[in-house]
């Protein structure tokens, strides 16, 4: 397990490289790639706001920023995870002609995804001074709750990876999975708001409720984020635990089974 | 200094066949991840074993299909054997045949430095050597095009070149002498020539029975998987030639013949 983490950490100028190499082809066209970055999360979070607030009247007074908070991460995770799933399976050439940790695969699309939604945070701030949100001590909780993303999302990137080779069209199901995934989370939604108490305890076994709650709370409404995070850290750890050992188990199979 | 480089014992491989394999999820889910039957199973090497020493040059010859390319990949680390063990003694160059794992939408630059860095050599090392690789290769104004523009011959010379100047111990060469122009062809002859009198090891994979004995110090001759002959160059490669043309894959799945 830890030597899977080892290796990453032994190639990482690869890596640097491969998420340097990505982040070049997408912003290509330097000032019109960055503004598309941030104009495409806009653009998304604007039609969620004709659906909620103007179609169906729903939604809390700082509805675009909250849903943006949450919306940010949740591309990240989207990106990271569909990219990985193919990230072994579409590489079958280069696995059989070089010998490299397959683990820099997935891991590379997690990192670009990271990347992209550092710079995705520029997008937030004008909006957060847009919507007069105050700037709290709060925000200082930002790299913590990135971080357990970060673990989250590298654990599941680096399982789907493998079974991505096995079953080609785990790329397909994810697709709709990912989407339910994401409408029951509290992104478009607040937990207070829909959830009731008594189903709060099942509902924030859901790492994604804790992490859109935390985002929300740290970035919007200036509150610390709930304890329930911990359990999101609690699933990322399992998670990764999980991918890791499983490329221990199937790293040397997967020139032959690509 | 004529220690061991490749030592291989008893090195068997074996594949599943190819319509085993791409299950569906879906599938899977609907029969219980039970086995659809046992796996058929194609032994593409058998007991196959031979020492190479430094500065030698093991050539091997066979009929197509005969696990040639399979035996350089277990050599390059990507195959891991299913019976037997393998020890290579030094960095294994990549295997950059014909077909070989460039990212075609990247230019021969930017391959240079990813596939460079994916056999493990700093970004340094592979920066101090581009030059070299770009003129050896003879691409011209071609190295910062995007490597799908390039002819098939541009393409072998370029992984050739790459092969053959990262410095790597052992250099693993697939069918290359066969490739490209008659100038090439003679620089690249010059280049093995070069790489064996600095006492680099050299696996030669070729049709070319001439190329063959012109830098072997011994030769394999596989057929089947399995080894029909090996020892000195001139007899192994004289009862090739006499022999009668082999049925591939006929005989691929039955036991060897001793």
């Amino acid at each position: 397990m830890f030597r899977q983490l080892r290796t990453l950490f032994a190639w990482r100028a690869l890596l640097v490289h491969l998420v340097r190499a990505d982040l070049q082809v997408a912003y290509r066209n330097k000032v019109l790639g960055f503004l598309w970055s941030l104009l495409d999360p806009l653009m998304l979070m604007a039609v969620y706001v004709l659906l909620v607030q103007v179609i169906f009247k729903r939604g809390e007074p700082l509805f675009p920023v909250l849903l943006f908070s949450a919306l940010l991460a949740w591309r990240w995770f989207l990106y990271s995870t569909q990219k990985a799933t193919m990230s072994i399976a579409t590489k079958d050439r280069l696995i059989q002609t070089v010998a490299f940790p397959r683990i820099i695969l997935p891991t590379q699309h997690v990192a670009t995804g990271l990347m992209k939604y550092l710079f995705s945070l520029g997008a937030l701030v004008p909006m957060l001074l847009l919507f007069r949100v105050t700037f709290t001590a709060q925000m200082l909780w930002l790299p913590v709750i990135v971080f357990i993303q970060l673990i989250f999302t590298l654990g599941f990137a680096l399982i789907c990876s493998i079974v991505g080779v096995y079953f080609r069209d785990l790329q397909n199901i994810l697709v709709f999975t990912l989407r339910i995934w994401f409408y029951l989370s509290p992104a478009l939604f607040s937990i207070a708001d829909r959830i009731p108490p008594y189903l709060r305890p099942i509902y924030m076994l859901n790492p994604f409720s804790s992490l859109f709650n935390a985002y929300k709370n740290i970035l919007v409404r200036g509150t610390p984020p709930s304890v329930y995070i911990w359990v999101a850290l609690g699933f990322g750890v399992a998670f990764l635990g999980f991918g890791l050992w499983l490329f221990d188990k199937m790293e040397h199979r997967l020139a032959k089974d690509v | 200094m004529n220690s061991t480089i490749i030592k291989a014992e008893g090195v068997g491989l074996t594949f599943r066949r190819k319509s085993e394999r791409r299950p569906t999820l879906r599938k899977a889910l609907m029969r219980g991840f039970r086995r659809a039957g046992p796996p058929r199973e194609f032994h593409a090497l058998r007991d196959i074993s031979f020492e190479v020493g430094r500065g030698e040059t093991l050539g091997v010859i066979g009929p197509n299909g005969s696990g040639k390319s399979t035996l350089l990949r277990v050599i390059g680390g990507i195959y891991r054997p299913d019976e037997g063990t393998i020890h290579v003694n030094g960095r294994v160059s990549t295997l950059l045949s014909l077909t070989a794992g460039f990212q075609v939408e990247l230019s021969g630059r930017e391959n240079i430095a990813l596939v460079g860095m994916l056999m493990g050599f700093s970004r340094e090392h592979v920066r101090s050597h581009t030059e070299d690789v770009i003129e050896f290769a003879g691409v011209g104004s071609f190295i910062d095009a995007p490597v799908k523009t390039y002819s098939s011959g541009m393409v072998a010379r370029l992984g050739f070149a790459i092969a053959a100047h990262l410095e790597c111990d052992v250099l693993l060469v697939d069918e290359i002498l066969g490739v490209g122009d008659k100038s090439f062809r003679e620089k690249s002859q010059a280049k093995i020539r070069e790489l064996i009198s600095e006492h680099r090891t050299v696996v030669l994979v070729s049709h070319s029975l001439d190329a063959i004995l012109e830098h072997s110090t011994s030769v394999l001759w596989l057929e089947g998987g399995c080894t029909k002959a090996h020892g000195d160059p001139q007899t192994v490669v004289e009862a090739y030639t006499k022999a009668p043309s082999a049925n591939i894959g006929e005989d691929a799945d039955k036991e060897c013949l001793r």
